[in-house]
């Protein structure tokens, strides 16, 4: 039986996390948009790799 | 993976177990938003149990188990609340690293004993690290090292519960390594199939193919593993179900069957060079012979 070769699938989902005692999550177009909104209101930028084969 | 502004790493771990557990890992994330290179300076000059858990994992992500162990180990000692979290992650990247032999099986072993003996793991966890250490004594080829996992695992109650998959797999390897048992083994590890697998030729394949790995039940295993060549869907199938033939073949003896049985593989998928490297194997084996 031959071994199969995976196959990975791998993306990423921007979320940029902001709101003060309770997070708010908003999904963000693109990493430079979520770099770029962070910076500009101090908040930080969740990246989320998915990996799947 | 959590960055600030700049894209600087703040944060970063592997998985999780749910939304909650997602939920907790960002909750973390934004509770202490310095970068990692800060939180290492802080660590170094007031070690706590928090940033040496974040470290931990921040090195688990980069496969740096040897680090990871370490951190996890400090963040124990530091905050014994977290202790059952902390020796999980340890043993888990004990497991990884001992891949790549970063740690012996005695290292290993040690930290999996003293999971073993921590009051309160239940049969799930016991079964897991049982499933865990035989994994890694059979990859080590060390496989009687399995044994006292695999009785711990099997000496738990579980009243009229039907087996979980794992203790069922846990009681084929349990025969097989401990009971030296063949025939218990292929019986047991046949209860594990579905009800119709000998209609289906991917679980003849796979029963074939563990009988192969593990040199027992041969004769029945290149049977099987015919009739999943007759029932396979596609030549791509046929073609490995015929590889697991020619191996069993191999292993009988029969060098002319094995060496037909390859070229037959080869012909179906002839953009795949494992098979031609089969045939070679066999070919070289039967001229020898």
């Amino acid at each position: 039986m031959a071994k199969s070769r995976p196959t990975l699938a791998l993306c990423a989902l921007v979320l940029l996390v902001a709101g003060g005692a309770q997070a708010q999550v908003t999904p963000a177009e693109s990493l430079d948009a979520a770099l770029t909104a962070a910076q500009a209101n101090n908040q930080l930028v969740i990246v989320d790799f998915y990996a799947d084969w | 993976m959590a960055v600030n502004g700049k894209g600087e790493i703040t944060d970063r771990w592997l998985g999780f177990d749910g939304v909650e557990a997602w939920v907790a890992s960002v909750e973390k994330a934004r509770s202490d938003t310095r970068t990692i290179a800060a939180k290492k300076e802080a660590f170094a000059k007031e070690p706590n149990g928090a940033l040496a858990e974040c470290l931990a994992n921040d090195a688990a992500c980069v496969m740096d188990y040897k680090t990871a162990v370490k951190y996890f180990r400090t963040a124990r000692d530091l905050d014994p609340s977290r202790a059952a979290y902390c020796s999980d992650q340890i043993l888990s990247n004990m497991f990884y690293g001992s891949r790549d032999s970063v740690f012996t099986f005695d290292e290993v072993a040690s930290e999996a004993d003293l999971a073993l003996a921590a009051p309160g793991a239940t049969v799930d966890q016991i079964e897991s690290l049982a499933a865990m250490m035989s994994s890694l004594a059979q990859s080590m080829e060390i496989p009687e090292r399995a044994a006292p996992y695999l009785k711990a695992a099997l000496d738990q109650d579980i009243g009229d519960a039907e087996p979980s998959p794992t203790r069922q797999g846990l009681m084929v390897e349990h025969a097989l390594l401990v009971d030296h048992d063949a025939g218990k083994a292929v019986k047991l590890r046949k209860g594990m199939l579905p009800e119709d697998w000998q209609q289906d030729a991917g679980q003849l394949n796979s029963f074939a193919w563990w009988c192969f790995q593990n040199e027992i039940n041969l004769d029945e295993a290149q049977k099987l593993a015919m009739q999943g060549v007759d029932l396979a869907r596609d030549d791509e199938a046929r073609a490995s179900i015929l590889d697991t033939a020619a191996e069993i073949s191999a292993a009988r003896g029969q060098l002319a069957d094995a060496v037909g049985f390859a070229q037959r593989a080869a012909d179906l998928a002839p953009d795949k060079d494992y098979y031609k490297e089969q045939l070679q194997k066999f070919t070289a084996a039967a001229e020898t012979q």
